[in-house]
């Protein structure tokens, strides 16, 4: 999971200056959205699965 | 107008309104037409011409005043409907609970301790308090379909793309969908015949030839006894046969992944230069999605086309599905967990357990009034295939 420096460095390169008491709030959010995101990372797609241009559910 | 007094009565407790455009109401000249004279109002992302379209937010109130309705507003009032306020929402229609802190919670008229769902909540609790029979919202991962459950009233999502978010203030482009919530079917059918393009709907009935599917899996492990019961109560006058929807968590995790992406680049300007004026329920949320990688954001599209693909899969052994709208019947307001058949989660973003798997994909679905759980109203998905809306129609008709 994302430590506090990683995040600290993460905000930096979008320009985003995090309040102080704000910190571990976000912190914990991008973990679970770590979390979330792993699920979805780890999926095997097909060739098919590629987006198009033409794709929209 | 009566509904003007019916407001003027019953938004004291409610707070479903956040404008009430008495002036204009009374200045729109009577019209003939499938609404002629029906009083209705939306939620307040909508662009309504001479007031600033909040979205539920505080920094929106510096935008200028919007120039034009939004077409949805003009189908309607073309129809003879008349515009009669702006709703609440969760800021920026992000949450399933309405539980503004700019604009004070909206309550749920079945009780008022409890929360209308979100993050329509306002044109749940309008219709369901009868100060007005027709309301517009948005739904992207089941803000439409949250609270038209917790609310007991109908609501619909029509296909992603089926009608025009112009002039809108958006959420995730990429899920963003709009529609109607209304008191009867009736209302629910002709409003959206107004607003679409396609065959009508309204006058819809007869069920012959429709393969009618009850969910399990995934729907049924998420949503309470008593209220997964309803559903298959209500699936069991169609002999609906059990289908599972494949792999509905990983496509509900996509869709949580895009939210959060879109949403957080959507607002980033304004994160970097007032954060203190954001939700503080969703100020957290909005920093930690604007700083999710391209990859993680791109990853989760493609599996959405995968997820796609196999759901379509199971639309060529069933027609219309069936499931449960909501794990739960609605939460007190301030109430930060619940439980789902034992499991402690939190409350307010899993109200969408059931609807973003569905909305993820973009499919049509109408939200019916199934019953009631511990007092409260619940709702049931009626889900059909892309741009199969009349589907949708047809199973509500025979329930209603």
């Amino acid at each position: 999971m994302i430590e506090e420096k990683e995040l600290l460095g993460l905000s930096r390169l979008v320009a985003l200056d995090i309040p102080e008491q704000r910190i571990k709030a976000v912190l914990e959010n991008y973990r679970r959205i770590q979390q979330v995101a792993q699920v979805v990372n780890d999926i095997p797609l097909a060739p098919e699965d590629e987006l198009g241009p033409e794709w929209r559910p | 107008m009566r509904a003007l007094a019916t407001i003027r009565e019953k938004d004291g407790a409610i707070n479903a309104f956040t404008a009430v455009l008495e002036e204009r109401a009374r200045a729109t000249p009577k019209k003939a037409g499938p609404l002629s004279g029906v009083p209705f109002a939306v939620k307040n992302l909508f662009d309504i011409k001479g007031i600033s379209t909040l979205a539920g937010s505080k920094i929106n109130k510096d935008l200028p005043p919007a120039t034009r309705d939004s077409p949805l507003i003009e189908k309607l009032e073309a129809a003879g409907a008349v515009l009669v306020g702006a709703l609440n929402m969760d800021e920026y229609a992000y949450g399933f609970s309405t539980e503004n802190t700019h604009y004070g919670p909206t309550r749920n008229p079945h009780n008022l301790a409890h929360v209308a769902g979100g993050s329509s909540g306002g044109s749940g609790a309008a219709v369901a308090a009868g100060m007005v029979p027709l309301t517009l919202g948005s739904d992207t991962n089941g803000s439409i379909r949250v609270p038209a459950s917790f609310c007991g009233i109908w609501g619909l999502k029509p296909t992603f793309g089926r009608l025009s978010r112009e002039r809108s203030f958006p959420f995730v482009n990429a899920l963003d969908h709009l529609g109607p919530l209304a008191a009867t079917l009736d209302m629910l059918a002709t409003s959206y015949d107004v607003m679409q393009d396609g065959e009508p709907v309204a006058g819809l009935k007869g069920i012959e030839g429709l393969r009618i599917g009850r969910v399990t899996g995934y729907f049924e492990e998420n949503s309470e006894p008593e209220v997964y019961e309803l559903t298959k109560k209500a699936a069991d006058k169609f002999k609906a046969i059990p289908v599972e929807i494949p792999e509905a968590a990983r496509g509900r995790a996509a869709a949580f992944v895009i939210t959060a992406s879109e949403s957080g680049q959507l607002h980033l300007p304004n994160l970097r230069k007032r954060p203190e004026d954001f939700e503080p329920l969703i100020v957290d949320r909005l920093m930690a999605g604007a700083m999710i990688p391209a990859a993680w954001y791109l990853q989760a599209q493609r599996v959405r086309r995968w997820y796609y693909r196999q759901v379509m899969k199971l639309f060529e052994t069933v027609d219309v599905i069936l499931a449960p709208a909501t794990p739960r019947p609605a939460q007190k307001i301030g109430q930060e967990m619940f439980s789902v058949r034992g499991k402690e989660m939190l409350a307010r973003p899993n109200a969408g357990l059931l609807t973003q798997p569905i909305s993820c994909i973009g499919l049509p679905v109408i939200c019916a009034p199934v019953g009631k759980v511990e007092g409260l109203p619940v709702g049931m998905q009626i889900i059909a295939a892309p741009w199969r809306e009349d589907n949708c129609f047809r199973v509500a008709r025979a329930l209603a």
